[in-house]
C-alpha cells in the first residue's frame, strides 16, 4: 500500500513482553504487526490506513485481548473480545 | 483511447481476481475444511446477491484468531452478510464495500436507516464511508444515535467535505466526549501534534490511534 495514512498505536502496558495489533488492516494477522516496547514501557508501531473506518485490538503476550484505551469500542463483540475504532480521513484536496 | 480503457479494465479484473484468490487461501489456511467449505458457501451467496465478500472475510479470519467456534465464525458471518444488505437497501441499493462495511457498523450503532438514506440522498456524487463511520464513532463516543444522525446530517446537508465530518466526534461538547481532546480522525498529509502522551495511561488517553504521521 503506497497511499493511506500512517497511523500510530501505542499501548502503555510495560509488565508486557510482547503486544501486536491485529484488526481489518491486517487481515486479523497476529504475527504480521509487532509493537516495539519504548524505554518508558510504551509500546507502539504505525501502520499505514487507507481512508475509511477501521477495527482492530491489541494482543499482549499472544494471548491477552486488549482493546485500545484512548479509542471507542467498535459496535458489538462477536467474539467475546470487543475491537477498537478508528476513522482515518481522507487528506484535504 | 478504447485500447487503454481496455488495458484498465483487463488490470482491474485481474486484481479482483488476485484478491478474491487471496482471500481463498486465507480461509482455507485457517479453518478446518468443514468450517471452509460453510464459509464458502456463505460467501458465494454473498457474491452471488452482489455484496462484497472482503468484510465477510475479514470478519471469518478476526473468529479464527479469537479462536472461535467454527460453528459461531459461521453464524457471525452469515449474520454480518444479512447486515450488509440491509445497509445496502438502506443506502438506495447500492455501494462500495467500505460503504456497506461502514453503513452496517453505523447500523449497528442504532443509527436509523432513514439517515443512510438522507446521507446518500445528500451526497448522491460522493462516497458516503465517512459520514457514516463518523456518525458509528459519535455513537461510540456516548452520543445518542438521533443526535448523532441530526448532527452529521447537518454537516453533510452544508457541504461539509469527509475531512470535516470526520473532526466532528472531537468538536462537539458532550461529558462522554469531552474527555476526549485530541482527535483521533486526521486527514492524510496532516502531521500529529504529538503532546508528551507516551508517559502512561491518562497521557495516552489524548492520543488514540489516530495519532497520524504521514510519511514524505
Amino acid at each position: 500500500m503506497t497511499d493511506g495514512t500512517v497511523v500510530q498505536f501505542t499501548l502503555p502496558i510495560p509488565a508486557a513482553h510482547q503486544v501486536v495489533v491485529v484488526g481489518d488492516f491486517n487481515h486479523w494477522d497476529t504475527r504480521a504487526t509487532p509493537l516495539r516496547r519504548t524505554p518508558n514501557g510504551t509500546w507502539r508501531t504505525t501502520v499505514r490506513l487507507n481512508p475509511g473506518a477501521h477495527v482492530y485490538s491489541f494482543v499482549v503476550d499472544g494471548n491477552r485481548w486488549v482493546p485500545d484505551p484512548a479509542a471507542p469500542l467498535a459496535p458489538g463483540s462477536d467474539f467475546g473480545s470487543p475491537n477498537s475504532l478508528v476513522t482515518v480521513a481522507p487528506g484535504a484536496t | 483511447m478504447r485500447y487503454a480503457g481496455a488495458v484498465v479494465l483487463g488490470l482491474a479484473v485481474v486484481t479482483v481476481r488476485v484478491d478474491a484468490q487471496a482471500n481463498d487461501d486465507r480461509l482455507r489456511g485457517a479453518f478446518d475444511p468443514p468450517t471452509y467449505a460453510s464459509l464458502h458457501a456463505v460467501m458465494d451467496s454473498a457474491r452471488a446477491a452482489g455484496l462484497p465478500a472482503e468484510p465477510l472475510v475479514d470478519k471469518a479470519l478476526e473468529g479464527a484468531a479469537k479462536h472461535a467456534s467454527g460453528e459461531r465464525i459461521i453464524a457471525v458471518v452469515r449474520d454480518l452478510s444479512a447486515r450488509l444488505a440491509d445497509a445496502r437497501t438502506a443506502l438506495g441499493g447500492y455501494g462500495t464495500a467500505d460503504e456497506l462495511s461502514a453503513g452496517t457498523a453505523a447500523l449497528r450503532a442504532g443509527i436509523a436507516p432513514i439517515t443512510l438514506a438522507d446521507l446518500r440522498r445528500l451526497r448522491h456524487n460522493e462516497q458516503v464511508t465517512i459520514p457514516l463511520a463518523v456518525a458509528a464513532e459519535l455513537v461510540a463516543r456516548g452520543v445518542r444515535p438521533d443526535s448523532a444522525s441530526a448532527r452529521v446530517l447537518r454537516l453533510a446537508a452544508a457541504g461539509a467535505r469527509d475531512v470535516e465530518l470526520a473532526a466532528l466526534p472531537h468538536s462537539i461538547a458532550s461529558p462522554s466526549v469531552a474527555s476526549s481532546v485530541s482527535p483521533p480522525v486526521v486527514g492524510a498529509g496532516e502531521e500529529a501534534a504529538s503532546p508528551t502522551s507516551l508517559n502512561g495511561p491518562k497521557a495516552h488517553g489524548v492520543i488514540p490511534a489516530g495519532t497520524t504521521k504521514q510519511k514524505p
